[in-house]
């Protein structure tokens, strides 16, 4: 059987692909900084690439991404499995500074994990999925109320990314919709990278 | 000997220079950073992670490079290292995602689109229809693609990346190809799928 790809527009296609010059200076700079953040990564007081942001002021720029799931820092025998991480809130990170404690250094051999779960997650989670049914029921005081009870007894909470995505879309659903849109800017402000972005977005597009 | 191993005056698939490894000390984690980059970036957008995520996920990955350093033979092209790394980053992200989702009941979290078959084919997007064609390839297929077909990498290469059989990686790319070529075809709108 012949090369699929053999065919000339494909290869014309797959040529302008492997031209791609990547990503601009400033995220190379952005993520440098933070790694100087998250390692004790030699030489992170100097410049970060050709960008000319120093690793300082760039993980300043990482910060603001807030919280975010999923550091990946360990890998366990045979490549299969993954530690993940879910650090707090930029602000409850330790600021940049290389020479102090860091996270993880080469040759560890395994990092701790965060329980997946435990008591106040299940209470946190089962007051969302309660806001959730309520919404999807109809009932938008009902889920308002939940929202509230949430957001009382967990102001911290670990699923406050999910609470203010479900607020966005109840105050949209009551047709509060400047509330709800001044919501969604704070949500995509303090969570630029959630996956619930496109829910949340899609919440305040509605007629 | 393999550590005696020199790749220097290569270039990969695009032209572009091969990493220069050779012998002796490995190179320092900010080297791998500057030279390896680039390269990360866009083997995870290859791969699925979306704009953005791509920095996030670039974080991880150089934060497990850091970890690993000493796993890593000077003596191998640095390249199908990088991607190896990238690709159980990017399928630990696809995986919290699905998490994420379905720790409430989300349902409606879907990525955002990819640009639509018209969209792909306007002038100046092919490197789009691109990438919602590799969207057509499983994860471990298309990181095969992407390392033989745009990185220029070889099969025991990626094998040797990725820990799996090099017929695997044979067999991978043969499906890889095919779908990739059958999917490009159907977003040109001149075959069924």
């Amino acid at each position: 059987m012949g090369n699929p790809l053999e065919d000339q527009e494909l290869q014309e296609l797959l040529a302008v692909e492997r031209a791609d010059a990547g990503p601009d200076d400033g995220a190379r700079a952005r993520v440098w900084g933070r790694l100087a953040g998250t390692l004790a990564v030699p030489g992170a007081g100097g410049q970060a690439g050709p960008g000319g942001a120093t690793p300082m002021a760039a993980a300043k720029v990482g910060g603001g991404l807030a919280v975010k799931v999923g550091l990946v820092v360990g890998l366990a025998a045979g490549g299969g499995a993954w530690v993940a991480l879910r650090p707090g809130p930029a602000s409850e990170r330790p600021s940049v500074a290389p020479s102090v404690a860091p996270a993880i250094a080469p040759g560890t051999a395994s990092a701790p994990s965060v329980p997946p779960s435990d008591a106040s997650l299940a209470a946190e989670r089962r007051l969302l999925i309660e806001a959730m049914q309520a919404l999807r029921g109809g009932r938008l005081e009902a889920a308002e109320a939940a929202l509230g009870r949430h957001a009382a007894r967990f102001p911290a909470g670990r699923l406050g990314e999910e609470r203010a995505a479900l607020g966005v879309q109840v105050l949209a659903a009551r047709g509060r919709v400047d509330e709800a849109r001044a919501a969604a800017d704070a949500f995509l402000a303090r969570y630029p990278g959630s996956v619930l972005r496109a829910t949340v977005e899609a919440a305040v597009q509605k007629p | 000997m393999i550590l005696a191993r020199r790749r220097f005056g290569m270039t990969d698939a695009a032209g572009r220079p091969q990493l220069p490894v050779v012998t002796a000390a490995p190179p320092s984690f900010r080297v791998i950073y500057d030279t390896g980059f680039a390269h990360v970036w866009r083997t995870l957008r290859r791969l699925g992670v979306e704009e953005r995520d791509l920095e996030d996920a670039a974080h991880e990955v150089f934060v497990v490079v850091h970890r690993r350093l000493g796993d890593y033979d000077p003596g191998r092209p640095l390249r199908p290292w990088l991607s190896g790394i990238a690709w159980r980053v990017a399928a630990d992200e696809r995986r919290r995602a699905r998490h994420h989702r379905e720790r409430l009941g989300v349902e409606d979290t879907a990525p955002c689109p990819a640009p639509g078959p018209e969209q792909a084919l306007a002038a100046g997007q092919a490197r789009a229809l691109v990438h919602r064609a590799l969207q057509a390839l499983d994860l471990d297929r298309r990181v095969v693609f992407v390392m033989a077909e745009l990185d220029g990498a070889t099969a025991p290469e990626i094998a040797d990346a990725l820990g799996v059989p090099v017929n695997t990686v044979y067999s991978r790319l043969r499906v890889a190809r095919q779908r990739f070529a059958d999917a490009v075809r159907r977003l040109r709108g001149g075959e069924a799928a």
